[in-house]
């Protein structure tokens, strides 16, 4: 029997707030519009790269019910490839061998999440770390017994010293210290790869030289809509660019569907009909990943500098695209490397390159005073061109490495692909380990020492 | 007559659970073969694909035809794979793709310390095969909280290179193998 | 390990003690292809190219039809030519003695 009582109208209210506020997360949560702000379920911010798609959840956690293996999945989806690339030390298979259960039980290395908690910023470190620093104690504790010199060396030191990394060792490794120990610190003869599209294009499996022959087409033969404005401007980049060069004429880019519809503002997918490995790069980094819907899984607007945690010049672009980079129509090879990058980053390494030893080689190359490949530009190490191999190396396609995570951080990622070009391996351990160096873009001698080749020195040659 | 029907619906129900599974003949489910069959079915293949390696690859070009050498660092070296390296790749990719077996190659005189015996089978397995040549050992052991079977074999010294690049190289822990000698074992877990 | 039985002769004598040092350790269950000793059967046609052919390959290395290698002096550099052929001489012995 009900009655009317003086509770009533709370119990009212207490109903409908109920009401409102589940429908309130379940709008949000199940919400038409994928982009839907799905800030208040986020448990916490998520770490640096993985915070440009935390409001897509199903990235990583791929369903409402996702398990640690499927999660998983999602970590290896976008990291597994590099992890493959940099020989990891560490992979799952060494921990999924039984005779390794008892090490397990300790740190379950089978999963990323087990070092990579997300959600925690109070307790992510570099790297996305989110265990101590002592970690590597767990199952080397008794390192000293097989390498003497390592006794009294603090439990936490392993890897914050330069000298080992949990996954990448690939320059850290005691042979390759002792093949370069004895390298000068600076080889001025050292030279960066060239592009060499233009060699190889006709051995390119996927290049589309059937449609863009590599002959120069001229303005006459350009067609485009009678509603669409041509400026001269944009003819003028055009004809002085690389496409007008290589037989990508107006319809090479703005037409790129078997309807024939003119695209006004052609995507990144565009580019990849001809520049698939560079795009790939792009979305796999911090510039395009927010673009990369096959694995995300969803479509996102493309990452703004504003939203960028490091600091930005208040001038930059709205979003990030091919083009923003690379200039629409002109796609200008000397202007993308230095000048696209500081018009954007604002942080005390970016703008103390302009005064730093590397842009003045950089100056000198492009002002013709230097050799190709003398020069030093931002790209150089954060986008450095690299061999990838084609049919197990019968040619190499120097291609731009787009994903700058491949040789940022930890940042002995480096020192294969980019430093060692031009310099020793010793000197290269002191500078990259040296935070005042980074800081003024490696303007002055490392004054930090790693003892890493010392100590393989002195075992391969004692007393020498 | 009720007791009837319902023996009748009981054989009717069993006939058709029962019939599908022989009339499809699954035999392959059935637990015909012995864990130590199939280690040492495995242990064979395993051992006669790295012989194959070892005779055709690396001995042919690097020792007779001299045309490619052999390097621990085979990538930055521009050169061949060492078989026992080539074990160990077939090993780890195995274990990324199933959890029905494992294996690995193991010595109580590693150069790389990680590759001692740990468990109280892999040390006693690598003991017995070093003083009994010629013969395997089988054991069974709980590892978390699994209990596998677990049988070791012997891998010999079996070309002039095993036996120099392990005597020399600077982490080695014991420098006068020769030709024959046993120099480690092969450990195959199947859980049980 | 087998009982490797011993021969009249200071010969075999010196080439069973070289040949256990050295060459027992493949000969002796067949490490790597290796024949085994007092295999009959393995043996004929080998001692049927004759004994200067067996010296040669003991003492040079040999790489067989199936890819299998006999290392120069069975990997042991300290053996003599003299050695190696007293090892031989012994090997023959064990598979041709009745």
């Amino acid at each position: 029997m009900f009655m009317f009582g003086k509770n009533t109208v709370y119990w009212l209210a207490w109903v409908a707030l109920t009401g409102g506020l589940v429908a309130f997360f379940l709008l949000r949560l199940f919400a038409e519009n994928p982009e839907e702000d799905k800030t208040v379920f986020l448990p916490g911010h998520t770490s640096d790269g993985h915070y440009q798609i935390e409001l897509a959840c199903n990235a990583c956690h791929t369903g409402p019910y996702a398990d640690r293996d499927a999660m998983q999945q999602a970590c290896e989806g976008c990291h597994g490839a590099a992890l493959k690339e940099a020989k990891d030390d560490h992979p799952k298979s060494k921990f999924t061998d039984p005779r390794n259960a008892d090490r397990i039980a300790v740190l379950d290395a089978r999963y990323c999440v087990t070092c990579h908690v997300e959600h925690r910023p109070e307790i992510t470190g570099a790297m996305g770390v989110t265990v101590p620093a002592d970690v590597c104690y767990l199952c080397h504790a008794d390192i000293a017994e097989d390498r003497p010199s390592h006794e009294g060396m603090a439990f936490d030191t392993c890897a914050s010293a330069g000298c080992h990394n949990f996954h990448d060792n690939r320059a850290l490794y005691e042979d390759f210290l002792v093949k370069h120990m004895d390298e000068a610190a600076t080889d001025i003869e050292g030279r960066l790869l060239q592009a060499n599209l233009r060699d190889i294009v006709e051995q390119l499996p996927d290049y589309p030289l059937d449609q863009h022959p590599l002959n120069p087409v001229d303005l006459a033969a350009q067609q485009w809509p009678a509603e669409v404005t041509v400026s001269e401007e944009i003819t003028a980049d055009w004809l002085a660019s690389g496409h007008a060069a290589s037989g990508v004429g107006c319809n090479g880019c703005h037409v790129a569907t078997e309807d024939g519809e003119w695209l006004e503002s052609p995507s990144h997918e565009v580019c990849a009909s001809c520049h698939r490995g560079e795009t790939d790069g792009f979305l796999a980094g911090r510039h395009g990943m927010r673009l990369d819907v096959e694995k995300i899984g969803q479509t996102l607007p493309a990452m703004q500098p504003a939203s960028a945690r490091l600091p930005m010049k208040s001038t930059a672009g709205a979003e990030l695209s091919c083009q923003s980079c690379h200039g629409a129509h002109r796609y200008d090879t000397v202007a993308a490397p230095v000048e696209a990058c500081l018009s954007c980053h604002d942080d005390e390494h970016s703008k103390a390159y302009e005064q730093s030893p590397h842009a003045a080689l950089w100056l000198a190359e492009q002002q013709g005073e230097a050799e190709a490949g003398s020069g030093v530009s931002c790209a150089s190490c954060h986008m450095p061109r690299f061999d990838r191999d084609y049919f197990w190396g019968t040619f190499t396609h120097n291609q731009v490495q787009h994903n700058q995570s491949a040789n940022l951080r930890p940042n002995e990622k480096m020192i294969r692909e980019v430093c060692l070009n031009c310099h020793g391996l010793p000197f290269t351990l002191d500078a990259l380990a040296d935070p005042q160096l980074i800081q003024n873009n490696f303007s002055t001698p490392p004054t930090v020492h790693v003892d890493s080749v010392d100590l393989a020195r002195e075992r391969a040659a004692p007393g020498t | 007559m009720k007791h009837l029907k319902k023996a009748t619906l009981a054989m009717g129900l069993s006939t058709a659970l029962v019939l599908p599974a022989l009339v499809l003949g699954d035999v392959s489910d059935e637990a015909k073969f012995s864990p130590k069959q199939m280690t040492d079915w495995l242990h064979l293949v395993m051992s006669s694909d790295r012989t194959v390696y070892t005779r055709l690859i690396v001995n042919r070009l690097q020792n007779k035809e001299k045309v490619i050498k052999a390097s621990e660092h085979f990538e930055d070296d521009k050169a061949l794979v060492l078989p026992a390296q080539m074990f160990r790749f077939g090993a780890e990719m195995v274990g990324e793709q199933t959890d029905d077996f494992s294996y690995s190659l193991l010595s109580e005189w590693p150069i790389n310390k990680q590759n001692a015996p740990r468990t109280e089978v892999e040390k006693a397995g690598l003991a017995y095969i070093a003083a009994n040549k010629g013969e395997n050992y089988y054991a069974t052991e709980e590892l978390g909280g699994t209990t596998y079977f677990t049988a070791v074999y012997a891998d010999m010294a079996v070309a002039p290179a095993c036996v120099s690049c392990h005597n020399d190289h600077k982490d080695t822990p014991r420098s006068d193998f020769k030709l024959g000698d046993v120099m480690g074992g092969v450990v195959i877990r199947v859980p049980l | 390990m087998a009982d490797y039985p011993e021969f009249d002769g200071e010969a075999l004598q010196q080439g069973r003690e070289i040949w256990l040092d050295t060459c027992e350790g493949c000969h002796g269950i067949g490490v790597a292809g290796a024949p085994v000793a007092g295999d009959h059967k393995a043996w004929a046609p080998r001692i049927g190219q004759g004994k200067e052919v067996l010296y040669e390959h003991a003492i040079d290395g040999f790489f067989g039809p199936g890819g299998t290698m006999m290392p120069a002096r069975g990997g042991n550099e300290q053996l003599s030519e003299h050695e190696v052929q007293l090892a031989v001489d012994y090997m023959v012995r064990l598979a041709t003695d009745k």
